[in-house]
């Protein structure tokens, strides 16, 4: 549907990756692959460092050591090209903020535009387009603040199918989210898989992972486990995942 | 006397069509920044800015230079000087800010106590709008000028950094660069507005036309317009209401504005309760 300059292959690449803020250790020596085409569940406790990995990802965050490299190129050069986008928590936007849907799903043109950001008629087909399959086309010119929090969700897909981005880093995207948008949202993500994007989602809900997820990565710290979803959610490495928090040498109480 | 005698005959003083002019431009530029001012939580951010220009304007007049020179070292630098206070240590930001403000403005205070000169410190606390020079207006149109191109050509960016700066990190914009260039725009505006209403009712020009537009609509896109129009109207009638009354002026212009604000918000809750 859309010319992503597909890349065969490992997009996002982390070798021994650490970050630590202050005396608190995020990322311990992480390394990680993802692959273009493939959606990948990061699942972990709350203080596992998914966040942190992915602001690593973003560039929002600089490892005390070791190397990230994205499509071969470096983060910074990836954020110029706009090759990654971001769908974060709902608890991080500004409800309130007197802005349209399609205003926001505008925003992920951004990156492409001239200096003063004004958008040409390709501009405003790839919005329209990415708010028809994230299903929002009829909420365009809602207040954000008027949506629900699906609604909301499929908004900010939308704005990262606009920017057609490589890589799409979605940081609990079902939290909040009733049945049936989990459910187009899941349907969305898996047609961007189906055209070259690499999606990484981090998720407390497991149950939505199965179905969705070509491989899950149990993560404290680092990825413990890294396999098909079937095994990855065994209750055997479930356990050492939730269980690593707990362990002495986690480096956390 | 006819309604267009009563507009016209404040214009037949050269000093009252500068109060115009200034008044005017003050409050449209003040009034556009202050749509992202208030949507982003500087409020106080202005006010600290304005207090803290005292001691550039002061030596700014000592020395014989433009007093929006002065004005734009010395808010630019109380800028600076909250970033280092607050980023240094496990000070909050208001706490930075009050400290960074305060001291700033006694080093006026005391300025203007030791070095000889001609200032009154009334007028720049409060302003001096009908003893503003040619010179003074001339300033106040280049700065204006400066403000409202940049805007001009990085609202939209000004927006989504207000909005979401992470998304505008991760698509290659640089949400440090457009936080300093809004402070920038910032001090640059309290410099136009100095002149008008001086340092003390600054900050109600950067809040108050941001804050009526937020609750009159929905859309920062439109209290872009809304903000300034409104801003331009108070500022043209509490000009003739304190060139009839012999009020002040800088005064007048606020208090439409604060009015103004009051009848929107008493408006729009009671068709909310309706």
């Amino acid at each position: 549907m859309v010319d992503r300059n597909l890349t065969p292959g490992n997009v996002v690449e982390l070798s021994r990756v650490s970050v630590s803020y202050g005396s608190v250790r995020a990322l311990s020596d992480a390394s990680l692959t993802l692959s273009a085409g493939r959606v990948t569940g990061l699942v972990g406790v709350n203080g596992s460092g998914k966040s942190t990995l992915m602001k690593s990802i973003l560039g929002l965050v600089m490892p005390n050591s070791g190397e990230i490299s994205i499509m071969g190129q470096s983060v910074a050069q990836a954020r110029k090209g706009a090759r990654i986008a971001y769908v974060a928590q709902s608890e991080a936007i500004d409800e309130s903020f007197p802005i349209s849907v399609r205003q926001v799903v505008e925003t992920g043109r951004y990156g492409a535009l001239g200096i003063t950001r004004r958008l040409k008629p390709r501009d405003h087909e790839l919005c329209g387009q990415a708010m028809s399959r994230t299903g929002i086309m009829h909420l365009s010119d809602r207040s954000i603040g008027e949506l629900s929090g699906g609604q909301r969700k499929r908004v900010f897909l939308a704005r990262a199918i606009a920017q057609q981005a490589n890589i799409m880093l979605l940081d609990e995207p079902f939290s909040g989210v009733d049945r049936s948008s989990q459910d187009s949202i899941a349907a969305v993500i898996r047609s961007l898989a189906g055209e070259g994007v690499c999606v990484l989602i981090s998720s407390h809900d497991i149950a939505s992972l199965p179905g969705l997820c070509d491989e899950v990565v149990l993560w404290y710290q680092r990825a413990l486990f890294v396999g098909p979803p079937g095994e990855a959610l065994s209750d055997h490495n479930l356990a050492r995942a939730f269980s690593a928090g707990l362990d002495p040498e986690g480096g956390e109480s | 006397m006819s309604l267009i005698d009563i507009l016209a005959e404040p214009f037949g003083y050269e000093f009252m069509q500068r109060a115009f002019a200034i008044t005017l431009i003050a409050s449209i530029v003040c009034a556009v920044l202050s749509c992202w001012l208030v949507l982003v939580g500087w409020s106080l951010m202005g006010d600290a800015v304005s207090h803290a220009v005292l001691p550039g304007v002061v030596i700014a007049y000592a020395l014989g230079a433009p007093f929006a020179l002065g004005a734009l070292i010395f808010g630019g630098g109380a800028v600076l000087l909250i970033g280092v206070v607050r980023g240094k240590s496990e000070i909050k930001e208001d706490a930075a800010i009050g400290i960074v403000f305060t001291t700033l403005f006694a080093l006026g205070l005391v300025l203007i106590s030791v070095v000889p000169s001609q200032i009154d410190l009334t007028h720049i606390l409060f302003g001096n709008l009908l003893g503003a020079s040619a010179i003074d207006l001339w300033q106040v149109l280049v700065v204006a000028a400066i403000v409202l191109l940049t805007v001009l050509f990085t609202k939209r960016d000004l927006t989504l950094f207000t909005f979401d700066p992470v998304h505008a990190h991760a698509i290659g914009l640089s949400p440090r660069r457009l936080n300093a260039l809004l402070l920038g725009l910032l001090a640059l505006t309290v410099v136009v507005a100095l002149q008008a209403v001086g340092v003390i009712l600054v900050v109600a020009m950067l809040i108050i036309p941001g804050v009526t537009a937020l609750i009159l609509t929905h859309r920062l896109s439109r209290m872009l317009w809304v903000a300034p129009l409104l801003a331009g109207c108070c500022a043209l009638l509490g000009l003739y209401i304190s060139y009839y009354s012999n009020a002040s002026a800088g005064g007048m212009v606020v208090l439409t504005q604060g009015m103004v604000f009051f009848v929107v918000l008493l408006v729009v809750r009671v068709r909310g309760a309706a």
